[in-house]
């Protein structure tokens, strides 16, 4: 993997009312990294996520996006960005086409052939002209990938992107992040709380818990950090000390 | 900003609402055909003709804009916000101000599409049913062809600030509230309250809803300068403040859904 920090993360912090939901976080993401970010439900995956993109702002602490600040450098970070968080959203009332040829338009030089292209990596070349509304959850989060690699994104974020997805959808979009990956060179921060995935695809992992972030490394020395290897789904219980609801 | 415009106006436009909204027009005036005996009551002594149609359209109807553009505005910001396609857009490299202005050009862009669209489907109707006549007649008072024009212009015109600060009200409520219930339930309750308060004569003029009612017909009932410039300025202050606000709200709101 690359050494080039492309995401960092100092010291991130968001509360909600006396909730802290995310507490002086730290996360590196290097070049070609696909990196895990565990956590149970609520555990501030996605608020973490949200803040990453700029969605929500953060308390205190910062975020670079290959180098850029996102706060004050907030379209040169995002532009490195392609990003699904929480549900993959569109305009039901138009094409898939359509919906990528408009979220094309907000991208500086995002040409109509790119809008092809990335329709023909997530395989939905021959439901373009359909309108978004009649697709099934496994279609749009594909089309949600499809939108996230529009701009050419050097980082991809996709929060729990297997979500509600039967097994063959969640074969086929873990093949897709694997094949991005490994053929475009693209980093993945990929949050979820399906173990066994993110063990099959990551080779860095994070896991969060109550805003804290607990554990972070390779995960290959993770799964060897104790007696006898384990796996993710061990190392996981034992570090939230029997607290990882599944 | 030109593709951020473009951006607002292409869902607008193929969205069905805007359509249906046409056809409902179109209906109004069709209704209002059969209806302008009583409809005209003091508003025309001349009988009815196709040249005087707009005008007494654009009298009765006032609010019927006003409504789609609080429906719009609450549609570009609460629903958005709630179906997560506003969160879609802020994810690209674009500012959150941008976006804002965007959406207020679209807005004015289809609150000017739809006035045009009232003129022209009711010269048709108000023609193909009384035939186009010989004289714009307003009351007592009759106009020559041109004058007509330059009157039911006088009235599309100052119809414009108005619906632009009701709209700009919903969008700030629609910032404040991320509910499309509650930002369309408001610019009801503005208009339902403002007949309510015609009794308080010191009052109403400072009401939106009464300028939405008021302010486009000023050149037919009072053309004096000074409730022009008094109607004109409390919808400045009503455009400014809620502008203002919706700038801070969008700055700093947190994406949540």
């Amino acid at each position: 993997m690359g050494n080039q920090v492309l995401l960092e993360v100092q010291g991130l912090t968001k509360t909600f009312g006396s909730r802290v939901a995310v507490d002086r976080l730290n996360i590196r993401i290097a070049e070609g990294d696909i990196y895990g970010f565990l956590g149970t439900n609520g555990s501030g995956k996605t608020t973490t996520i949200r803040m990453i993109t700029g969605l929500i702002h953060p308390d205190a602490g910062e975020v670079r996006i290959g180098g850029f600040h996102l706060k004050s450098q907030f379209k040169s970070a995002i532009s490195l960005v392609g990003a699904i968080v929480e549900n993959p959203a569109f305009y039901g009332y138009l094409s898939a086409y359509d919906n990528l040829k408009l979220m094309a338009n907000l991208y500086p030089s995002v040409t109509r052939k790119r809008v092809d292209e990335v329709l023909e990596i997530a395989g939905l070349s021959e439901r373009a002209k359909d309108k978004v509304a009649s697709f099934s959850l496994g279609m749009k989060q594909r089309l949600g990938i499809a939108g996230a690699l529009l701009n050419q994104p050097k980082l991809i974020i996709l929060d729990e992107p297997t979500n509600g997805l039967d097994p063959q959808g969640m074969k086929e979009i873990k093949e897709l992040i694997v094949q991005l990956a490994a053929e475009q060179g693209i980093s993945f921060l990929i949050s979820s709380h399906l173990l066994h995935d993110v063990e099959q695809i990551c080779n860095k992992a994070a896991v969060i818990r109550k805003g804290k972030l607990i554990a972070e490394g390779e995960v290959k020395q993770l799964l060897a950090s104790g007696k006898e290897t384990r796996t993710l789904e061990q190392f996981f219980f034992d570090i939230t000390e029997g607290d990882g609801r599944l | 900003m030109s593709k951020l415009i473009h951006f607002e106006l292409f869902k607008v436009f193929r969205q069905k609402k805007l359509y249906l909204f046409m056809l409902i027009q179109i209906a109004v005036e069709i209704s209002a055909v059969f209806q302008y005996e009583w409809d005209a009551s003091g508003f025309t002594d001349t009988g009815p003709n196709g040249q005087s149609f707009p005008l007494l359209i654009l009298h009765n109807g006032p609010l019927f804009i006003a409504i789609f553009v609080a429906i719009l505005a609450a549609d570009s910001i609460a629903e958005e916000y709630r179906s997560g396609t506003l969160k879609k857009a802020l994810l690209c490299p674009i500012s959150r101000l941008d976006l804002l202005h965007a959406k207020i050009v679209s807005m004015f862009t289809v609150m000017m599409v739809l006035l045009i669209f009232l003129v022209f489907s009711s010269y048709v109707v108000g023609t193909i049913a009384f035939g186009w006549g010989d004289r714009t007649a307003v009351g007592e008072v009759i106009y020559s062809f041109s004058e007509g024009v330059q009157l039911l212009m006088h009235m599309i015109l100052l119809s414009v600030p108005p619906n632009l600060a009701f709209g700009m009200i919903v969008i700030f409520v629609a910032l404040v509230t991320s509910n499309p219930g509650a930002s369309i339930g408001t610019a009801l309750v503005l208009i339902v309250l403002s007949p309510l308060l015609e009794g308080i004569s010191q009052l109403e003029h400072l009401f939106i809803g009464y300028q939405l009612r008021a302010f486009p017909f000023l050149p037919l009932h009072d053309p004096a300068a000074h409730n022009l410039l008094g109607g004109l300025t409390v919808i400045l202050t009503y455009l400014s403040v809620s502008y203002t606000g919706s700038v801070m709200m969008i700055r700093k709101k947190d994406i949540l859904t």
